[in-house]
């Protein structure tokens, strides 16, 4: 490239519109038709013949044959297919004929001049027609409007079709109804805002009457379509309510969209009167058009001269098209020949679209021959599209005069002028007849690659704008940024490969602005310059030669991609480019099955988002699901057993679904941090981690069978392992014993209930055993009788509410070694060596636990819930062990009183039996004597039996326990050693009662017999009375013996 | 030979390593007590023991032995038993000396198989059972498979992802255990071929076939490439040597496919 020219000649790519350009630099940049369609006549069961553009020029305009033949000769293509190139091309060659032929006058229509107005004035304007009688006429119609305002004339258009429609009274293309409707709707103010709006169809109407368009829209067709008069419920609603008149809202009803709307019926009646409103608003009557072409042929024929008109495109001749049609049919012999008209020799560019709707079949039947344009002027492999490109190239290093000169030469392809690049050959060239033309800065590859890559239907203005011009830019003043200006385009790039780059790059001691930039770079270059792989050898990276890189001074990253396979063969121009129809190729590839690009837009978006996150410093969006699936990898993939964490606080802290908590979070998410455990940072590495498993995600449809998956594997795995330790480390809870501390509280807790329930049997925590942990949960709450009411409150707390239950499962859940998931596994397998630990630890601190959940702990409500279960027992165990002590204390000062010991002395067995064998007697004496009182041998007997439990139950609820603490004084008063003693205490008040009885029963006695002076000194009279008669008595008989 | 010849799903890894450790730390002693500490009655509410399966399973890693007095000794060193990661290593050193167990052929078939199972369910599914069949001609039960997917992840051969019961290769664990028992100098500069024949003793499972072909499988070239990002080995590539090996390719990777020499730095 010769850079000084190019800087000056870059606007020649710029000047997209072939007929704007020089006409050397249109004929050094034109890649040569190599096959154009052709069929005399429009009859579809006519063959087509394939010509070359030289081959179809001598045939049909150069040859002595066809020379006084009218012809009207219909290019026809799509959009962009290069129908305008060709007649540019054709217009080109004909003015070469003209030179040797001066009878023929060629004149040029061109579409960036295609008004109704514009099209008179070129054709007045031909040197030839000079003369033409009615020439001031038609001037004086050309500016006839040209002082009326743009909204007064667009007003005018409006009310001439409203007029029409008025007036049309006998139309069989609409009904009475539906046209008076349709009048009223256009009468409507919002109605005709729409009609008005910068895209509706009064706007179209008036650019093609008085304006020329330019840029893109240029195929656009001044008519209605039946989006114009497609309506929705709330504009029919809106104009309802404003009182619009019922006509026009019956008729705007119908236009809403459904099986019978009017809309086609609509767009096309009003579309039939076009022409009519064209012409009339244009100042021209019916008729004037034709008139005007027909003096011109009359004046030309006078002057022994021929007329070829090449039209550019007659879609764009809205208002005079059949005017413009009835003038190109009319031949010069047989019927006409009185008319005295030149020949005419016609060739009319017309977009596919527009030949098959509105192009009449009266018209076609005049066509002479049909020229199908659709390889576009790009030929039809991929050889013309770099020839394309190196044209361009070419013309914008070479001057204008050398260009001009090798014009004026005759243009002849042998002569070509190729510029001496200042490039070596490491960037490809294009071998045009034997010359070489540099591509720099492109490669043969990258030309391709970046076609290939363009969406929709690539036309050499997208090629010229997207391509050629960015890339040219770039380099001639930008080149430390080149080829960035591709970096939005699809690079297209496997993920894999593009994962790597960015690793790469992320590793390099650069910025990160820097990094960025040379990602910017890096990633188009290897996308489109190379084979989108950094397969490397010493030579090239992924095809692309290492002294590209260098020269684009991008050596670092260049040297550390070290050669991976040896060279075998050298970097050089890839001249055997495949022939293969590269339009077929974009079309193949665009055909995906729905739900494959739903996954692949679905992936494209969230990457997208992800780079955002990573390269701009914005929040990262739409990750949940990701982050999720994230989650729930870690979850199921790690053995938690294996890494000594029992299942059941896994699924506790890191499922997600069960904890709500995510172990892992993204820095700068866009929410839900709180919630996260595990930050990872805005990296290289976790925006890799995103799209592994968006892949997964969508490309796998939540599966690992997906291409590239297999890498995938190796990212997830790898990432895993990096993290697993902190992962581990953080569902442990961060505790120093390499278990988590709640699970203390839930053990302490767990026996405190069993103690509470008597379902220990041990006085001291030294004799606590192992099984004490692992006995299930106890659904029956024990009745005790001796217990005080701090304790029995503290039993129903305990015993009301799951609480307890779950917490007992818990314990013997966090020690089961279970398969796989199987939590609520009946089987039992202890992990020994981790209960162990426990339990020693908690035996070491005298079952008490002073620790405090941390602040990760704090986090899980289940740990809070257990904290707070066992800090409120061991609180209220504290007031049960104090009120329990209290009561024993009550009770033993009663019973001691009635043994009427000191408060030192102990009371043992014998002193119980010898107590009870004193009452025992006390009844038989009472009973003897006739007291009133009740027989309580039965229960001293029982009693009896119980003495040395009594004496047991004593001695325990007799220890002195200040020095102990609450466990263990719970434990002490765990079988309830009060309520034995209590039946024993019971008792004694019984028959401390009764001896009260039968005492006030003797008292009452004595003092009646004193009364009656029948006692004496403490004696009652009547038993020596009674024993003094008994002796005699016996004496008596004793005597007789 | 209960585990290695006939899969059983009930002596896990971590069972097996409990049972050792109460051998470990009560040597001499019987059955009676072992069981009693292992599947307390207190909690062990099941009719089925698994004292048998896990004992046998301990015998056959050698974990354990019999004296005179028919009590169970601890049959290896103490230290084998600090932790997992050392029940682990002590494990990979023996568990693969005899190829003919089905849990050598079962594994070495699940390794051989690349990405391929990723296309057939899960594990235990009958299309990986048949899969497993056609190629290692075992004919593995749902129980064998459930048994395998503890160990495979256990040794250190990659993931299971337990609701899928998918296996994602990754032998970086396994390898990095056969490196220990290998003497490879630091600094020092070796072929893959010395890397192979350094650690084939042990890890025979992981490298069916590799000398042969010189290729590695999917677990394989993730631990090297692991090892390799983890800067413990450095993988080269260098052009004219006579023998090159091919990872298992992974474009997104430094190491694509080729690999021909190390340089051991050192575990971490």
């Amino acid at each position: 490239m010769n850079s000084t020219i190019a800087k000056k000649r870059i606007s020649l790519i710029g000047s997209v519109d072939a007929v704007n350009t020089e006409q050397c630099d249109f004929l050094a940049t034109h890649v040569p038709f190599s096959s154009i369609e052709i069929k005399n006549g429009s009859n579809s069961f006519l063959s087509k013949t394939k010509l070359s553009e030289d081959k179809l020029f001598e045939l049909y305009f150069n040859s002595d044959k066809m020379y006084d033949k009218h012809q009207l000769i219909i290019v026809e293509g799509s959009s962009g297919a290069g129908k305008s190139h060709f007649i540019r091309w054709l217009y080109a060659k004909m003015k070469r004929v003209v030179l040797s032929d001066e009878k023929e006058v060629v004149l040029l229509i061109r579409r960036s001049d295609n008004t109704l107005k514009g099209t008179i004035k070129q054709l007045i304007e031909i040197d030839e027609v000079k003369n033409i009688k009615n020439k001031d006429v038609y001037r004086r119609l050309l500016n006839a409007n040209t002082t009326i305002t743009e909204q007064k004339f667009k007003l005018e258009i409006y009310h001439k079709f409203l007029v029409e429609i008025e007036n049309d009274t006998d139309s069989e293309k609409i009904s009475n109804r539906s046209r008076k409707g349709l009048c009223a709707l256009l009468s409507n103010e919002d109605f005709r805002e729409l009609m008005f709006s910068s895209t509706g169809p009064i706007e179209r109407i008036y650019n093609k009457i008085h304006r020329s368009e330019i840029g893109s829209n240029q195929d656009t067709v001044a008519q209605f379509t039946i989006e114009d008069f497609t309506l929705n419920e709330d504009f029919v609603t809106k104009i309802d309510r404003k009182g619009a008149d019922s006509k026009a809202t019956r008729m705007a009803n119908k236009l809403i969209p459904s099986d019978d709307d009017e809309r086609e019926n609509v767009t096309y009646y009003l579309n039939s009167y076009l022409e009519t409103v064209i012409q009339s608003c244009a100042g021209i009557e019916p008729g004037d058009f034709q008139q005007i072409f027909k003096e011109i042929r009359q004046e030309l024929k006078k002057q022994g001269k021929n007329l070829t008109l090449l039209i550019e495109d007659i879609t764009a001749f809205t208002g005079i098209n059949q005017a413009l049609l009835n003038a190109l049919v009319t031949e010069h012999t047989g019927l006409n020949e009185s008319d005295d008209l030149c020949r005419l020799r016609s060739v009319v560019g017309i977009t596919s679209g527009y030949y098959d709707k509105n192009f009449r079949d009266n018209y076609k039947d005049r066509i002479t021959s049909e020229i199908t344009i659709s390889d576009g002027i790009l030929g039809n492999n991929y050889d013309d599209l770099i020839l394309f490109v190196a044209k361009y190239l070419n013309a914008i290093s070479l001057d204008l005069n050398t260009l001009k000169e090798w014009e004026n030469n005759g243009a002849k392809s042998e002569d070509f002028p190729v510029h001496q690049s200042l490039e070596s050959e490491i960037w490809d060239y294009y071998n045009y007849n034997g010359k070489k033309i540099n591509l720099y800065p492109f490669t043969k590859s990258a030309i391709i690659n970046l076609y290939n890559a363009m969406e929709g239907h690539p036309t050499p203005r997208y090629i010229l704008r997207e391509i050629i011009e960015p890339a040219v830019n770039e380099i001639l003043f930008k080149p430390e940024s080149f080829p960035s200006c591709f970096k939005n385009k699809h690079n297209q790039l496997k993920d894999s490969v593009e994962s790597r780059i960015r690793s790469i790059v992320s590793s390099m001691s650069i910025s990160l602005d820097e990094k960025n930039a040379m990602l910017d770079r890096v990633l188009p270059l290897i996308s489109f310059w190379g084979d989108k792989t950094i397969d490397a050898t010493s030579n090239a990276i992924g095809k692309i030669n290492r002294k590209i890189f260098k020269e684009l001074n991008l050596n670092i990253f260049e040297n550390s991609i070290q050669a991976d396979s040896a060279d075998i063969t050298p970097v050089e121009e890839t001249s055997d480019i495949d022939e293969i129809n590269y339009l077929d190729d974009v079309q193949a590839s665009s055909h995906v099955d729905p739900a494959t690009k739903k996954a692949n837009d679905n992936y494209n978006l969230f990457k997208e988002q992800v780079y955002t996150w990573l390269n701009e410093d914005k929040p990262l969006v739409n990750f949940q699901e990701i982050r999720d699936a994230i989650c729930d990898f870690v979850f199921q993939s790690i053995n938690w057993q294996q890494e000594g964490i029992p299942f059941v606080v896994a699924k506790k802290i890191v499922d997600y679904k069960t904890s709500g908590k995510n172990i892992v979070f993204f820095a700068r998410q866009a929410q839900g941090e709180n919630k996260g455990i595990i930050e990872l940072e805005s990296n290289q590495e976790s925006a890799e981690l995103l799209l592994c498993f968006a892949r997964w995600r969508y490309m796998g449809n939540k599966s690992w069978n997906y291409a590239e998956a297999t890498n995938d594997i190796y990212t997830a795995t790898f990432w895993l392992y990096k993290y697993k330790s902190k992962i581990i480390e953080a569902t442990k809870g961060m505790s120093q014993k390499n278990y988590p501390e709640h699970i203390e509280f839930a053990i302490i807790y767990d026996l405190y209930r069993k103690i509470l329930n008597g379902e220990i049997k041990c006085l001291k925590a030294k004799d606590i055993k192992q099984d004490f942990i692992l006995m299930p949960f106890n659904t029956k709450k024990h009745q005790f009788e001796g217990h005080c009411s701090e304790w029995d409150d503290l039993l129903s707390y305990i015993y009301n509410g799951e609480q307890s239950e779950k917490i007992n499962t818990y314990i013997l859940q966090y020690f089961n070694l279970i398969q796989g998931t199987t939590i609520n596994a009946s089987k039992y397998v202890l992990n020994f060596t981790l209960f162990n630990k426990v339990f020693k630890s908690i035996k070491s601190n005298n079952f008490n636990c002073t620790a405090e959940l941390n602040d990760f702990d704090k986090m899980f409500k289940y740990k809070i819930d257990i904290e707070k279960e066992y800090t409120k027992l061991t609180e209220k165990v504290h007031i049960v062990a104090k009120a329990e002590i209290s009561k024993a204390s009550e009770l033993i000062q009663n019973i001691l009183i009635y043994f009427g010991y000191d408060e030192d002395d102990e009371i043992n067995s014998d002193d119980i039996k010898s107590l009870l064998n004193d009452i025992r007697a006390f009844y038989n004496d009472a009973l003897k004597i006739g007291g009133n009182i009740s027989n309580k041998t039965n229960k001293i007997s029982e009693i009896l039996k119980q003495a040395n439990e009594i004496e047991r139950a004593l001695k325990t609820i007799s220890v002195d326990y200040d020095d102990k603490n609450d466990m263990e004084i719970i434990m002490a008063f765990s079988s309830d050693p009060i309520g034995t003693v209590l039946s024993f205490y019971h008792l004694l008040k019984e028959v401390s009662d009764d001896l009260d009885t039968i005492t006030k029963q003797m008292t009452i006695e004595i003092d009646q017999l004193t009364r009656k002076g029948n006692w004496n000194n403490d004696v009652d009279p009547r038993f020596s009375e009674e024993i003094d008669g008994f002796n005699k008595l016996y004496q008596e008989l004793k005597g007789e013996e | 030979m209960i585990m290695l010849k006939k899969i059983e799903s009930e002596p896990l890894p971590e069972r097996v390593f409990q049972y050792a450790q109460i051998v470990a730390q009560n040597a001499p002693i019987n059955d009676i007590d072992i069981k009693s500490m292992l599947e307390p009655a207190v909690a062990d509410k099941a009719k089925t023991s698994y004292y048998s399966e896990i004992k046998n399973a301990a015998y056959e890693l050698k974990l354990i032995s019999s004296d005179e007095n028919k009590n169970i000794i601890l049959n290896i060193d103490k230290s084998n038993l600090k932790d997992m990661n050392t029940f682990r290593r002590y494990c990979n050193s023996v568990i693969f000396q005899d190829k003919s167990t089905s849990l050598y052929k079962v594994i070495q078939c699940i390794l051989d198989s690349n990405e391929k199972l990723l296309a057939l369910d899960s594990l235990t599914a009958d299309s990986t059972k048949n899969y497993i069949t056609s190629n290692s001609g075992i004919i593995p039960e749902k129980r064998t498979m459930e048994g395998v997917r503890f160990w495979i992840s256990f040794l250190g051969f990659g993931y299971v992802i337990e609701n899928s019961k998918l296996f994602l290769p990754n032998a970086y664990v396994a390898l990095k255990d056969y490196f220990s028992m290998a003497n490879f100098e630091k600094k020092q500069e070796y072929t893959i071929e010395e890397l192979v024949n350094g650690i084939s003793k042990y890890a025979s499972v992981l490298l069916h076939n590799a000398n042969e072909t010189n290729v590695f499988n999917l677990a394989m070239s993730n631990a090297l490439r692991q090892m390799h990002d983890l800067k413990e080995i450095e993988l080269k590539y260098i052009l004219d040597s006579k023998k090159v090996w091919k990872l298992f390719k992974n474009e997104s990777h430094q190491f694509i496919c080729n690999i021909t020499h190390f340089v051991y730095r050192g575990l971490k």
